[in-house]
Parts: C-alpha cells; structure tokens; sequence
C-alpha cells in the first residue's frame, strides 16, 4: 500500500506525484499548457464568427482608406456641370446585344420634361461603356509621394457614377471614400489620445489612491456631468473658423477626446483597484518588487486585454459624435470632406425624395459603427480567457 | 425494478448527466445510483468535480441549459402516492414546478445568491408559501414569521421583515433553511450547507437541520465534501469520484470498514482533532482528473495504490454487494483472483 | 536594539491594526475596525505556531502586518535576522526590500495568488530577479524548488492555468522558498484544495521544515490541520489573542471559555464520537465598537461583572510541567473546561 510510513519517504511522494503529472497529453494540450494570454484570447475570440468577419471587415475599410486616392476614380472636389444630381449607374453584365463579361454601364443623358422644366436622366442605352479595372485617370501623389495615375476602376470616356453625384456634379462614389479617411482616422486618433488621459490619470487614481484619486475622481465626475452635446456644441463654436482644415481636424479631435477619457480612466481605475488586491501582486511586493516593475509587469498586462475591448467600443462613439458635429455644422467643414459633412448637404426635402443617394454616407456611418460595436462584443467576451477556468 | 421499494421515497438509477460545451463533453455523471429511504439522511460526499452538486440539481431539474440528463430514471413517491420519473417532467412543467420547493426543496451553499437582495425575507418566505399552499397574505406571513421562529432567529416578528444583507451569514442559512421548509417539503436537499460558514455557527445551523429533520420526519440528501459532517450528521454514505459512486453503505460501513481504496485513503487522509502532532497524514496521490478527460477503466487506478492489474486501466468495476447494504466498485471486492493479485501487488 | 530570548526568532508586542471608517464627501475617519487590537505572542525558532479563530476574528489581518503588507498601527513585530535582532514595525520601505527575503508568505487561493500571464519560471524566478540574481542561475535554483517541491521542473514553461489546486499551492510554495526565508507566514494554505490534496501539501510543509529550518506561523480556521502541523497553537477572537499553549495541552485542557467551545464544534469524522456542542448564544462583537471588558463576554456562560467591565489580559496560567499557557480570562483558574482527548 503506498504510504509513507517514516518521513525520510518524502521523496518517494514526490517521484510518484512526477510520475503522475507525466501522464500522456496530446498536441492541443500540450499547446495549451504553453498558451500565452494572447493565444488563448486568441482561441476564444475566433469563436465568435460575427467578430471575427466584423474585425474583417473592418480590417478591409481601413485599408481601402490608406489608398483613397487609388480606390477612387476622380476627385472628390472636381465638378461635373452636365452631370449634378446624376443618379447611381447600374452595373450591368447583360444588354440588348446580350450578356457581356466586362461589367458595363450604358451612358446618363439629360432631358428637360417639357411640362414640368425638371431635368431628368435617361439612360442612353446606345452606348456601352466597359467598366475597366487598373485604368489610367487623374494624376495624383500617392501619400504625396509616389505619382502615380492608375486607379483601380473606371471608365475609358465618360463617366461612372456608382453613388450618383451632388448637386455640384460630384462623384458620391469617391467623396465617400474620400470622406471615410477623416471620418474613421478622427475615431482611431481621438480614442489614442483618450486612451492615453484615461491610462494615465485613471492608473495615477487607482494606484495612488488617497487625495489624488478623490480629486481626479471629482474632475471626471464635473466632466461627466456636462451634457455632452451641447458641450461639443460649446467647444468647436470656440474653433476659429479661419483655422485651416487640418487643424481644425485636430480641434475637433482634441475636443472629442477631452470628454471621451473619462470613461476609459474609470475602468482603468477599477481595475487598477481590484488587481491591486489581488494576492498575486501582493506576493510581488512581498518578494521585494519595484512599484514600476509591479506595474508593468503585472497591472497593466492583467488589464490591457480588457481595456482593447473598451476602446473598440469606444471608437464608435467618436465616429458618431465627428458625424453629429459635422451634421450640424459645427464639426469639420467643406472643402473638408468627412461622413457628416457628407449627410449635411442631405438635410433637405430635395434630397430625401429626389436625392436618395446623397444619405449613402450614412449607410457607411451606420455599417462602420455596428461593425466596431460587434468587434467589441467578441473581444470583451475573449478578454478575460481564465475566467471559466477556476474549477 | 420499475417502482421504487415500498419505503424508498426517492430513488435514481444509473443517471448519466453530459455537460455540452466547446471545449468539448464533460461527463459530470457517469450513472449514478442512489436511494432515500423515507425520514433517513443520506451523505453524497465527494472532491470537486465528483458530480455530487450535478446530481442534485438534476433531482430538481435545475441544470444549466448546457447540462443534459441522457441516461437513467429519478423516480419520485409525490405526496400523491404516484411513483413519478422525474427525468420525464420538463424544468419548467407545472408539475416541477409543484414538486420543487413543494414537495423537494434545497439549500445552498451560499446564502446571499439564493436571497435576491431587494425583497425582505418575509416576502420572498411568503411568496413560495403562496404559491404551493394556496394561503392568503397574511396567513402566509404568520407562516414565515413561524418558520424563522422555528429555525432560532430572534425577534422572528421584526426581523422578517428585514434584507437579506440585515442578516449576518449564520443567520441567512437559517432565513434559507425556513424557506426551503416553509411548504413542508418532503425531501431536503442540502448541498455543502454549511461550507461557507465558520465552524461554530456550522454547528449551529447543522444541529438546527438535525432537530427539525427529527421532529419533521424529512428525508435530507447532505452533500458534501466534509467526512465530519458526514459522520455525525447521516445514515447512509454514498462515496462519489469522477460521476461515479464508488462506494457506498452505512455511515459505520464506511467509516470502521470502507473496501474501496479511494474511501480508504481519503478518511485515512484527513487530519483528525483527536489525532496526534506530527503523524503524517496518509495523502492520496496525484490530482483529480480533469472531467473532460476520463481515465478508462476505472476512474481512480491512477491515483490508486492497490492497483493490481490490467483490469483496472481497461474494465470499469461494477458495484458489488459485500455487505448488508454495502456496496463497492472495484476489482479488489469482484472476485477471488482479483483479491490474490491484490495481495501479491503488496 | 531591542531584545528578545536566543532561541526566538518572531516576537510580537502590543501590535495594533485598525482600519479607519470613512464617511461623507470629505471622507472623514469616523470610528475604526479594530482588526487586530493588542496582540501578544512569539515562535521559537525551527517551529509552527498556529493562528486559528474565526472569520473576521483578525488573524488574516494580524498574518499581513507581520509580513509588513499592511502597516501596523502600533506595536513592535521583532524579528531575528543574521544581523541581529530588528523591529519590522518601524522600517522604511528601502530598509523593508532587505529584509522581505526572510519572511515569505504562502496565500490561501492557489488561483489568484499566481499571475496568470507569466510562466512557472517568471513566477518562481521574480524574487530572485528582485535580489539580482542572473538569468541563468534563475533558472538553475527554479528547477530545484521545483524538485523540492514535487513538480518536474521539466513544466517551468508553462502557464498556471495548466496545473491543479494543488499544483499550484507547490509552486506558491516554491516562490515563497526561493530566498530561503527563516519564517514562512502560510495564511490558510490547505482550505482551499481538495480533501484528498490538502494532506499532500500538509506533509510537503512539513518535509521542508525539516529540510530548511523553516519557522511558520500557521493561519487557519481548521483545528484539526493546526492540531496535525502546529507546535503551539494561539486562538484569536475579535482583534484578541485569547489562549496559547503548546498544541496538545490547548487541545486536551483547553483554559479559555471560547476555546472549549471551538473545538467542541468540530464534528470528528468518526461516527462513534458524538459531536457534544454547547451552542454559542448571540453574535460575533463588532470589532469596531469600543469595548471596556471582554469581547467573548456577551456570549459566555461565565461571565459575570468583571467581565464586561476590564479587558483580561493575555497572563501565564502554566501549571507545574507544563510550559507556556497562557490565557485571556479572568476566571481561567476557576473554570472547568472540557478538551479533545
């Protein structure tokens, strides 16, 4: 029978208890037992198949707006007299003639209705113009540096509406892409800039504790207290409308993040406060470890996965506030253009029953919005991987 | 067997409970069998992830929605006398509904999660009084007041009418217990009752649910992993590892004459307030297996240190009667060659 | 510099903790918990003393300051280092770094008190990294606490979440050793693990007692573990140290009202010993009410006027042959109290 009846047998414990954890484990398992958080985040987020296509998806936009200039076939600022208000061209495979294997569009021609003195559009189904892909077009700078001319779609002559065009002769098309880089480059900046106020003041609240914490705590809660949209209202009434674009780009960024922090530093100090507690940390202290070796090597890992989640669900609130602002026509301005400066010129009767095409942006706004607010989703649930493992 | 003998109120049979989820099928139990004479206490005592809670909730029908019953029979005598199989009533059927907290109710382990924080007690003690006895309000609030008289709390007629969170800890298992006998249940059901609780008030509340299991002539199921609760408190020792019951017999079989190694090691391994300083403690070697990975054969070889042969890695021992009453699953109680191999292991 | 007998290495005298209770938007301190309230006690070298009570009696609390992870409020902790003898109470936090490599601590929750996201190396191995230890010598004393512990070092790339309870109370117990401490606080180590588990660690400890000189202070709630591992055992209730004495003369004649009644609770896991508890009347006192007499008082059928009236202080009551016991009771002359055999 196997127990030890004197203590010098406690090494024979100890070869049985080796022997035991030897037992065989397959691939996956031994895989598992190596796993670092990240992999095992990793391998819980994967599950989440509306994540993951969202994150996709996502992953997909930001790269179509590295390159709008590319993407796009014009200008988002050149006008075409003959063709404003021009609804979206078809993109057809099958005409008169039969079916085709380069996608075309037939050509947009003007008509006055004789009773009514409105113009009309009609398709001119006499030309065919093929849609090619890689075509020569409108000089430009890649990035401002590489000149380059090749756009990834158009028309040989012509035009190609895909989104219909403005009242100014727009294309819809390529002011939506054009529009995109500000719009989800504003969300990705302003949370950067909250992420870095809320890590910072939240952390110094949370691990400091004590006077600072309640006077950082009052500030935020004075911050929070404001209703918001007037606040914004308030704040970019202030930006001098002489201020060039870009820096009223930033204006409005720096404004979006100055109230969006605090909601970030709170969780930062919630967290900071329990884990501060936790007996992990304290046997790090015990074993004579710095503050700032405590503080990089265990708090922020243990939190940083969460804090990911938080701010992919923040971005969408940022969007959303630029769009508003914009909306209203206090954000950003023209020549700028951004998703809300888009739908601004939507704003009117004309264009909800002539003009559908001109509210496309906001189709963009709202796909763009709920794609983070899945990402999010599947990352807060993938962001604690040891939660269901405690027995 | 298709009705349970004549005084057994509550007996299961081969019940196999599968937890589904994506890491895969945890087998929480692996066909349990087990019977409560009426008025008796029986112990299911067992490790964590043993299956002793499963089997419980699955009494009740309260699993989790990933939690399936897919073997075996709980067969039930309700107070109407029909022997029911209550694998066959749907968790949220009327019947159930009746027989939970009705004719069978249960106690936690932790009071404060099974008291929703923002009724008093007397509200939620009256609530199921109304709803299994038909009483109006008031006759159901004299019922609760009552009950808390019953169980030993002080001053009953002002604190029924408190939070929970007014309660200290010893006192919310005792609101617990008034609840769960509030409608006069046959069965109680009593998982790790006393767990969470500090040795004195354990004994408090543990001699309370004695006395009132006496004067109320109830059956209790007392699940636990305490072997001191066990001895002192039930009639009948049902030994759990891994969803199996391993051995099983009067609480004086189990602890002057246990067969299987498993109950062996773990009473030897337990220290004793009698005991003396200093005597090493006999431990069991290795670790619970995980759930999702059963050892084949039987489920203890591993650990065990009366292993003696190929048998146990691929056979699983079925129970053997070596008693009155006494039943064990292992290879060592099967059959004559089985034992000689034992001794020659040794 | 302060003084104690050779043979003692922890000494503790009149050691306080109370908490504050803040209030109202100014967070004003109204009234304190008073978690540890004048506690007296000492462990000669090479022993266990055990710390039993109750939950909220303060032996958690007490087993913190002495570590110095909460700072005491008053008091001395007098503690033996090569150097000499020095009082923890009073040190700064560069003169605490020093020190922390002699007093180590083992947690109760074998989950939380490993960090998640660093491998059995990095955790074993950040005390060593702390005193500037190399890398590679790491690495080299790791897989031997691994050994010593029960654990094949061949694992020390893996994360906690591939061990059991168990396991990973031994590599709790690995990081505490790996400065070779001369005393080991172990607050509740074992009540978290599993019946069949907790006597393995139980007999580890005790291994590398012997093995290292260790000195432990043994905080648990459970009187049969401390029966089985401690040389002495102290009883605290509410902030008090209310009764120590060498383990089997605490256990069999007990001098303390409580006392009798904790181990009287205890069901024995054998049917043939009746369970005989006298029920305690009323509530646990509330450590943050200021107390004139006894706190066990309210609850004990001995208590008369005096009690209520004058704290009891902790005094040596030792008969001849006995060594060392002593009570807080201001009967515990006249008193008859029963014990375990």
């Amino acid at each position: 029978m196997f127990f030890t009846q004197n203590p010098e047998d406690n090494l024979a414990i100890n070869d049985r208890q080796k022997e035991l954890l030897e037992e065989e484990v397959d691939e996956t398992e031994e895989q598992f037992y190596y796993a670092t958080q990240w992999q095992l985040m990793w391998w819980n987020f994967r599950k989440h198949r509306l994540a993951v296509g969202c994150g996709i998806l996502i992953l997909f936009m930001y790269l179509m707006v590295l390159v709008p200039e590319f993407i796009a076939p014009y200008e988002p600022s050149t006008r075409n007299r003959r063709y404003a208000n021009a609804p979206p061209q078809r993109v057809r495979l099958v005409s008169d003639q039969g079916f085709h294997f380069r996608p075309f569009v037939y050509d947009l021609t003007q008509e006055i209705d004789p009773e009514t003195l409105q113009r009309n559009y009609v398709l001119d189904k006499s030309t065919i113009k093929p849609i090619r892909f890689f075509v020569r077009g409108v000089d430009y700078k890649l990035w401002g540096l590489i000149p380059s001319n090749i756009h990834l779609f158009g028309v040989d002559d012509g035009m190609l509406f895909l989104f219909g065009t403005d009242r100014l002769g727009r294309d819809m098309f390529t002011r939506v892409i054009y529009a995109a880089r500000i719009s989800m480059s504003i969300g990705l900046i302003g949370v950067f800039l909250s992420f870095v106020l809320g890590l910072t003041l939240g952390g110094i609240s949370g691990y400091l504790g004590g006077r600072v914490d309640n006077i950082i705590q009052r500030i935020m809660e004075i911050i929070r207290s404001f209703p918001q949209i007037p606040l914004w209202m308030a704040l970019s009434a202030a930006i001098p409308p002489h201020w060039s674009p870009v820096r009223t780009y930033f204006a409005i960024t720096v404004i979006l993040s100055v109230i969006g922090w605090t909601n970030l530093a709170r969780q930062v100090r919630s967290k900071i406060i329990s884990l501060k507690n936790e007996d992990f940390v304290v046997a790090a202290q015990l074993s004579g470890t710095s503050e700032t070796r405590i503080v990089t090597r265990h708090l922020i890992p243990s939190f940083m996965s969460h804090i990911i989640a938080v701010i992919t669900l923040a971005i969408p609130t940022m969007i959303l506030a630029e769009t508003s602002l914009s909306f209203l026509g206090i954000g950003l301005r023209p020549p700028v253009v951004s998703w809300g400066v888009l739908l601004q010129q939507s704003q009117n009767l004309y264009a909800l029953t002539q003009a559908p095409w001109l509210m496309i942006p906001g189709l963009f706004v709202v796909v763009y919005v709920l794609a983070f607010s899945f990402l999010g989703d599947g990352l807060r649930d993938a962001a604690d991987p040891y939660g269901g493992m405690k027995r | 067997m298709n009705k349970p003998v004549e005084n057994n109120i509550l007996e299961v049979r081969d019940l196999e409970v599968k937890f589904f989820s994506d890491e895969g099928t945890v087998n929480a139990a692996n066909g349990v069998n087990f019977k409560v004479p009426a008025g008796k206490s029986i112990g299911i005592v067992g490790e964590s992830g043993c299956g002793k809670t499963v089997t419980a909730y699955s009494v009740l029908q309260l699993l989790p929605s990933t939690g399936k019953i897919t073997n075996g029979t709980i067969k039930y005598q309700a107070n109407d006398g029909n022997v029911i199989d209550l694998t066959n009533l749907k968790s949220e059927s009327r019947a159930m509904r009746r027989i939970r907290g009705g004719e069978i109710s249960m106690i936690f382990q932790e009071p404060m999660t099974s008291f929703s924080p923002v009724h008093t007690i007397c509200n939620q003690i009256s609530e199921a009084i109304m709803l299994h006895q038909h009483l109006s309000k008031q006759k159901a609030r004299l019922r609760a007041i009552e009950m808390l008289e019953l169980v030993g709390i002080p001053n009953a007629k002002r604190r029924v009418d408190e939070y929970p969170f007014q309660f200290s800890g010893g006192m919310r298992q005792r609101a617990m217990i008034a609840m769960a006998l509030a409608c006069n249940p046959k069965i109680l059901i009593a998982d790790e009752p006393t767990t969470a609780l500090d040795v004195t008030t354990q004994a408090q509340v543990l001699k309370l649910i004695q006395g009132i299991q006496d004067e109320l002539n109830l059956s209790m199921i007392l699940i636990t992993h305490d072997l001191g609760v066990i001895a002192q408190m039930v009639d009948h020792v049902y030994i759990m590892y891994l969803g199996k019951v391993v051995e099983s017999g009067s609480v004086y079989d189990i602890f002057d004459r246990a067969k299987h190694p498993y109950t062996r090691d773990l009473i030897q391994s337990i220290p004793k307030l009698h005991g003396a300083r200093g005597e090493r403690v006999t431990s069991i070697a290795g670790t619970v297996p995980s759930t999702y990975k059963l050892p084949k054969g039987c489920a203890f070889h591993a650990r065990c240190s009366d292993m003696f042969g190929n048998i146990c890695r691929t056979e699983t021992p079925l129970p053997i009667e070596v008693g009155s009453d006494h039943y064990v699953s292992c290879f060592l109680h099967s059959r004559e060659e089985g034992k000689n191999n034992a001794r020659d292991a040794r | 510099m302060p003084e104690m007998p050779d043979n003692v290495i922890l000494s503790v005298k009149n050691l306080k903790k109370h908490f504050p209770i803040r209030k109202g938007f100014l967070r004003r301190s109204s009234g304190a918990v008073k978690a540890v309230n004048g506690v007296d006690f000492f462990i000669p070298s090479g022993e266990t003393l055990g710390l039993v009570g109750e939950s909220g009696c303060g032996k958690t609390t007490l087993g913190r300051v002495i570590v110095r992870a909460l700072e005491p409020t008053a008091g001395q902790i007098l503690f033996r280092t090569s150097q000499g003898v020095i009082d923890l109470a009073g040190l700064g936090k560069s003169e605490l770094k020093n020190v922390r490599s002699h007093i180590q601590m083992i947690f109760q929750d074998p989950y939380s008190s490993l960090n998640q996201r660093m491998t059995i190396l990095d955790i074993i191995s950040e005390p060593l990294i702390n005193f500037g230890h190399t890398r590679k010598e790491c690495e080299e004393r790791v897989s031997e606490l691994l050994d010593m512990v029960g654990l094949n070092p061949r694992y020390m790339q893996r994360y906690p979440h591939s061990f059991s309870g168990g396991q990973r109370q031994r590599i709790g117990i690995a990081r505490a050793l790996a400065l070779n401490p001369s005393l080991v606080v172990a607050d509740e180590p074992v009540s978290a693990l599993d019946v069949s588990v907790q006597a393995q660690v139980l007999n580890l400890l005790m291994d590398l007692q012997k093995q290292m000189q260790l000195t432990y202070l043994f905080i648990s709630h459970d009187l049969s573990v401390v029966r089985y591992i401690c040389d002495r055992v102290a009883v605290m209730y509410v902030g008090y140290i209310v009764e120590m004495a060498g383990t089997d003369q605490l256990y069999s004649k007990p001098r303390h009202p409580y006392t009798s009644t904790l181990l009287s609770a205890v069901p024995e896991a054998s049917p043939h010993i009746p369970w005989n508890y006298s029920v305690l009347s009323g509530e646990v006192a509330d450590p943050a009410a200021d107390r004139q007499g006894c706190a066990f008082a309210p609850r004990c059928q001995y208590a008369s006027d005096i009690c209520s009236q004058e704290i009891p202080s902790l005094h040596d009551v030792s008969l001849p042959g006995e060594d060392g016991h002593y009570v807080a009771c201001h009967f515990a002359d006249k008193i008859e109290l029963e014990g375990v055999s």
